[in-house]
């Protein structure tokens, strides 16, 4: 009798243990989608946008240029106090920043994540942590029922704990 | 998402495993100061008897001797209590946050009013 308990208890240690491992393993997986880095195309494409972007926020001052009274002495000031550098730089060199970026990113992004791939990858990866989340819950529940306490994680799901996700 | 009876049973019960593992950490505790105290006294006992083991020293080195085994028993226990101690409190961690997580959720999540989640 007691040693049929304790084959039970271990059975269950050992479905948790098996089940939380799984967990873990996964919320490992999930992480690092979450933080993958993009494939070399889309952050080029993405280099490109913010480069446009940014030399759309560059606005020539034509009156400090053209006008009966201008200088090259507010020309100056122009330049040096009243642009900011980024979009000057964007406006002026915009082709030249996106190939050297280009460059630095060819060399150092190594293989990336498309988008969607990385989506559907995630998806996936949450789905299957939520089904054994709910199992992890199903096995304390039934051992909670027969007396075994079995302590939850401080970690886990409370939509799952609370039962209020579907299976 | 709706907050069920079964879902705020579940609550409660989580807040009561949270409050139970807050005492067991208590007691941990507890046992492990009082162990802490004998290992002061059975150590401080030692000193007494090397310092002031009597005038005619017979038996000294038995005296301290089996002082000597008090301490490293004692010793002994103060180590079983802290990792008990230590684990309580990881336990009791874990189950505070959990309902703490779960407050959270409930609030942000389904709009539950905080008075509204044990009432």
């Amino acid at each position: 009798m007691v040693k049929s308990i304790a084959n039970a208890v271990q059975a269950v240690t050992s479905e948790i243990e098996d089940v939380r491992a799984q967990i873990r393993t996964l919320t490992e997986t999930i992480e690092g989608l979450e933080s993958a880095l993009p494939s070399i195309e889309e952050a080029e494409a993405k280099l490109s946008r913010i480069i446009d972007d940014l030399a759309g926020k560059f606005g020539p001052d034509l009156y400090a240029v053209t006008a009966a009274e201008a200088t090259s002495a507010q020309f100056q000031i122009n330049v040096e106090g009243n642009y900011r550098f980024g979009p000057l730089m964007a406006w002026l060199f915009g082709d030249a920043l996106k190939e050297a970026y280009g460059r630095v990113i060819r060399e150092r992004l190594g293989a990336g994540i498309p988008e969607a791939e990385r989506q559907k990858r995630l998806a996936a990866a949450r789905a299957k942590r939520l089904q054994l989340e709910i199992r992890e819950e199903a096995i304390i529940a039934e051992a909670e029922a027969a007396g075994l306490d079995i302590l939850r994680r401080g970690d886990a799901d409370p939509a799952v704990v609370l039962g209020m996700v579907e299976a | 998402m709706k907050y069920t009876p079964d879902a705020k049973a579940k609550m409660h019960r989580l807040q009561d495993i949270a409050k139970a593992r807050r005492a067991v950490w208590d007691q941990c505790e507890a046992d492990r100061r009082e162990a802490l105290e004998q290992l002061v006294d059975a150590r401080g006992a030692l000193t007494l008897i090397r310092d002031h083991g009597g005038a005619a020293r017979v038996g000294l080195a038995e005296a301290i001797e089996r002082q000597e085994a008090i301490v490293a028993e004692a010793d002994a226990k103060v180590k079983r209590a802290a990792a008990r101690t230590q684990q309580a409190g990881e336990d009791m961690q874990a189950a505070r946050q959990l309902v703490e997580r779960a407050e959270v959720f409930l609030t942000r999540k389904c709009g539950v009013p905080p008075s509204a989640i044990y009432r």
